[in-house]
């Protein structure tokens, strides 16, 4: 018996293999790439070792850990990503509220790095490029780059905070670049705009703009990947080959919303929108949903967010109903205002869902409701920090204030 | 420990001055007890406000001076001399008569300084320390590296009308003789909103707006509170700095604070926060060495020590400063802060040595042996 999982987020991307053997199991585990650890221990019988076994597994898929197959990875000691494609698991960034705050550790797996101009490039990372306070050198960085090597052979580009001093700053000049430089990065798979943290800028404050040239100018994108809402577009929102979407704000706008319900990604498996509160402009209502709740648009879809939402209740009393819950694999309603009306409607998820995860984390559930949640056959992520334990007043998303 | 292999005159006794209830003091004595050493006396604020006699009294051939903070009376006192009212009324934490305490301090400082006897750090030093634009010029002098900075104007409405002409922008408001924390604000604006994080809280004492230095960490957004704020603020002096965005670790942003002894960086702590300040006594926590040296390497690392060296060497008359070190996304080395009293680092150990310890043995083998 053996059972292969695969962790990554936007710290690390990790392995842990459990093979049993009779009394003995064994296990292997460490950062995809390396050859890992083995750890061996006996029991008296096998049944005793299988029982051990199937609790540490437990603990494993409770800690965000997924089944290797079904994430798309492949396992110890070697590299991800070989058949060309991201490992689905790869798709998702920030797990815990606390990562918000930090930049990227790791982006689709691989380690990230500040491109330094001075230094040689290397191909096993993923290159940042962000501005400065003393002089914002982002486009000339990024343009030396695109001038080396290193860049026809690049499959992911993260970019930080690219205003430097002024936040007004949008990243279109830095779009720009990168269209015209298409042909320099022709196998160019993965993107992030916006690895900026609260210490360089308020998420609802980054300026953004339209993402779309972005969609068409790189025909091989699989995941696109952007933080703030403000002055974000998508005003061609149609791809071949995206498989993963994940947009980040403090408030979104409906515009954005109706861009995605009107979206041609017939191949999209992952969809994480993290919709915000009113305050930083999120005007849309659960109505405005509806497209994707029914169903229709993305037929692939495995992996549907929404996240830091003022309205998680009132989603999940309509998600409920949806007929997604027929097909994708995990729910996430993590970082939102989710209180225990939002759990008393999660309670009446269909019996013959397809879910394996639910992934609540970040919430303002009761203990009581937490204790019924984990009955529900799937595995249910219901940890808050600890404030959330003891302040009753204030309910507010976890990238708000 | 052997104390006996110490080269310590025997001719030479130091003496403290502080609040002697405060744990600073009472650990240091623990410290130079621990040496071998007798246990040093310490003369008080208060008995030294009352009347500056007692320091000819005092027999100590050797000084440390340490924070006269933390003991209400002793502020007031303060006040008082640096020119504030006879009696002031003030709330617990309120961040007022700044400019008032510091002159007191100074006075005091002054004082010590004609008493003649030699310090561990010069009171000319301590209190450019303790001047935040002062200790600026000084660094730009030494060439240390600095984040860009100005005299803040003295009325919310100049700052207003400069912010509205730069458009938007990010910077640092500290009072010019502020202590730790209080008073600092993180101000960033762009033409639609405005955000001012700080470790304030405003009050109200007969209908007057005041405001409190509060352990927690809040952030403002509106223009009327943000107004009120540096309205108060402003007019006591604050030193203008740009807003470096600090490094983030996994926890955080981080800066390091490093004490500087005899020229050497020793003891050093990395002070983690998802706040602007870092300061850990609100809240924050001490962030992890390894996480730190994995990211910017053991080279990068010694630079930002190197910095805190040259820092504290702006003082040549000050055997020890706590130096808080910023690092930027690229992991330069900006210095912050230089504080003469930032040497309350409890529980940590450099070469098995105490912050205290290493600075009383630094003393006696550096001043003593004379």
């Amino acid at each position: 018996m053996k059972r292969e999982l695969v962790y990554m987020d936007a710290k690390s991307s990790k392995f842990w293999n459990i093979e049993l053997a009779g009394p003995t199991y064994t296990v292997k585990y460490g950062r995809i790439g390396t050859d890992g650890q083995l750890v061996t221990k006996s029991f008296p019988d096998e049944a005793t070792a299988r029982k051990e076994m199937e609790k540490l597994i437990k603990e494993k898929l409770g800690k965000g850990y997924v089944d290797a197959a079904a994430g798309g990875a492949s396992v110890g000691g070697e590299e991800p990503a070989a058949n060309g494609l991201i490992p689905f698991v790869a798709f998702s960034s920030i797990n815990r509220r606390e990562e918000i705050g930090e930049n990227l550790g790791t982006f689709i797996g691989r380690r990230v790095v500040d491109f330094d101009p001075e230094k040689p490039v290397k191909v096993d990372v993923v290159y940042r490029f962000r501005g400065d306070w003393e002089d914002n050198e982002i486009i000339p960085n990024l343009e030396t780059f695109l001038a080396t090597n290193a860049a026809p052979a690049t499959t992911a580009l993260v970019f930080g905070a690219w205003h430097g001093d002024d936040p007004e700053l949008t990243p279109a000049s830095l779009i720009e670049v990168l269209v015209k430089n298409q042909a320099r990065l022709p196998d160019l798979a993965a993107i992030y705009v916006g690895d900026i943290t609260s210490e360089e800028n308020e998420m609802s404050w980054i300026k953004q703009c339209d993402l779309s040239p972005l969609l068409k100018a790189f025909p091989k994108l699989q995941l696109l990947r952007s933080r703030g809402g403000d002055g974000l577009k998508l005003t061609s929102p149609q791809h071949e080959s995206l498989r993963a979407l994940a947009i980040e704000t403090g408030g979104m706008d409906v515009s954005v919303i109706r861009s995605v319900c009107t979206s041609s990604f017939p191949n999209l498996e992952y969809l994480e929108l993290w919709l915000g509160t009113d305050e930083y402009g999120a005007n849309y209502s659960v109505a405005d949903l509806q497209p994707i709740l029914s169903g229709r648009l993305f037929p692939k879809l495995k992996y549907l967010g929404l996240r830091n939402s003022q309205r998680a209740d009132e989603l999940a009393g309509v998600i409920v109903n949806s007929p997604l819950l027929q097909r994708i694999e995990t729910l996430d309603l993590s970082l939102g205002v989710l209180t225990d009306d939002g759990a008393r409607s999660l309670l009446l998820l269909p019996l013959n869902t397809t879910l394996k995860k639910l992934n609540l984390h970040y919430n303002y559930i009761s203990p009581e409701l937490v204790r019924q949640l984990k009955t529900l056959p799937m595995t249910v992520d219901t940890s808050k920090p600890s404030e959330l334990e003891t302040h009753d007043e204030w309910r507010f998303v976890a990238v708000g204030e | 420990m052997n104390g006996a292999s110490l080269p310590w005159a025997n001719s030479c006794r130091l003496g403290l001055i502080g609040n002697p209830e405060n744990r600073r003091i009472r650990d240091f004595q623990d410290a130079v007890e621990g040496l071998g050493r007798p246990r040093p006396p310490c003369l008080a604020y208060t008995d030294l406000l009352r009347d500056e006699a007692t320091l000819g009294h005092f027999e100590a051939d050797l000084l440390r001076i340490d924070s006269p903070g933390e003991n209400a009376a002793v502020t007031r006192a303060l006040i008082t001399r640096g020119g504030g009212p006879a009696q002031p009324h003030m709330e617990f934490g309120e961040i007022r008569f700044l400019r008032e305490y510091h002159q007191g301090f100074c006075e005091i400082l002054a004082a010590i300084e004609r008493c003649g006897i030699p310090c561990l750090n010069s009171p000319p030093d301590i209190s450019v320390m303790f001047d935040k634009w002062a200790c600026h010029q000084r660094f730009l002098e030494h060439l240390a590296p600095r984040p860009p900075a100005e005299l803040a104007p003295a009325d919310y409405q100049t700052l207003h009308t400069k912010m509205r002409s730069q458009g938007s922008g990010r910077i640092f408001l500290k009072p010019l003789h502020g202590s730790s924390a209080s008073g600092v604000c993180a101000l960033r604006w762009t033409p639609h909103q405005q955000q001012l994080i700080a470790p304030i809280r405003i009050q109200y004492k007969r209908g007057e707006p005041i405001l409190i230095n509060s352990l927690e960490i809040r952030t403002y957004t509106t223009v009327s509170d943000i107004e009120l704020i540096l309205g108060l603020l402003l007019p006591q002096g604050m030193i203008c700095e740009q807003w470096i965005p600090k490094l983030t670790l996994p926890g955080g942003a981080i800066d390091l604070r490093v004490l500087v002894i005899a020229g050497e960086a020793r003891h050093w702590v990395i002070r983690q926060s998802r706040h602007p300040m870092t300061n850990l006594h609100l809240g924050n926590q001490r962030g992890n060495e390894r996480a730190l040296t994995e990211i910017i390497g053991q080279p990068k690392l010694k630079a930002a020590f190197q910095v805190a060296e040259q820092a504290a060497a702006c003082f040549p008359d000050s055997l020890y400063a706590g130096v808080d070190i910023l690092l930027d996304a690229k992991h330069r080395a900006v210095v912050g802060e230089i504080n003469s009293f930032g040497d309350l680092l409890p529980r940590l150990l450099h070469r098995n040595e105490s912050a205290y310890t290493a600075i009383a043995k630094s003393c006696h083998a550096q001043r003593c042996a004379i």
